[in-house]
């Protein structure tokens, strides 16, 4: 097996996780009913299956100047995601937005 | 089709879809979520049919999703909390 199989196999290793993680957290948020469930399915996506698919780019792409801003984008994504999360939880807390 | 087109199609039907459909229903706090994961969602097919095409400018346009994205959620919360 030579490294550029290697290379190949763990971004679709990783590629794949990220994928079934987004899945899992499409399919929570239509099976789950109570906002706050929904707010923590949510999270899964955005915390852990955008940094997985940005991995994977960037162990395929190599070292260019796209792998930079690939990472960039799964990190964005990353920390937005769990600032958006607490936001639309405190949202939810408001007076008028109850379940 | 190779690796990244299928997960681009995976991703279009499992968190795009779902994500629509909730966004289409209900108060405005749960369309909100939806809105949320949706845009979340297309940033990682963006980055996903960038590399599968092989066409770079759609990592720009996953850049400029992702970063408009939040701060037009965060508007939204915003607004929705009641506070100006």
């Amino acid at each position: 097996m030579s490294g550029a199989d290697i290379q190949r196999l763990v971004a679709e290793i990783l590629l794949w996780a990220g994928v079934v993680v987004a899945a899992g957290s499409g399919l929570a948020l239509l099976a789950l009913r109570h906002r706050t469930d929904r707010i923590h399915a949510l999270t899964p996506l955005t915390t852990l299956a955008a940094p997985l698919i940005a991995l994977s780019l960037a162990v395929d792409l190599g070292h260019q100047r796209l792998t930079f801003k690939v990472l960039f984008i799964g990190a964005l994504v990353a920390l937005t995601g769990g600032v958006l999360a607490s936001a639309t939880g405190d949202a939810s807390r408001s007076p008028g937005n109850g379940d | 089709m190779n690796a990244w087109l299928w997960a681009a199609a995976v991703l279009l039907v499992l968190p795009v879809a779902p994500a629509l459909l909730v966004s289409s229903r209900g108060n405005a706090l749960d369309r909100l979520l939806g809105l949320e994961m949706l845009s979340s969602a297309l940033v990682l097919v963006l980055l996903v049919l960038a590399q599968g095409y092989a066409r770079t400018s759609y990592v720009d346009v996953a850049l400029v999703l992702a970063v408009l994205s939040f701060t037009g959620t965060l508007v939204f919360t915003r607004l929705l909390s009641g506070r100006r």
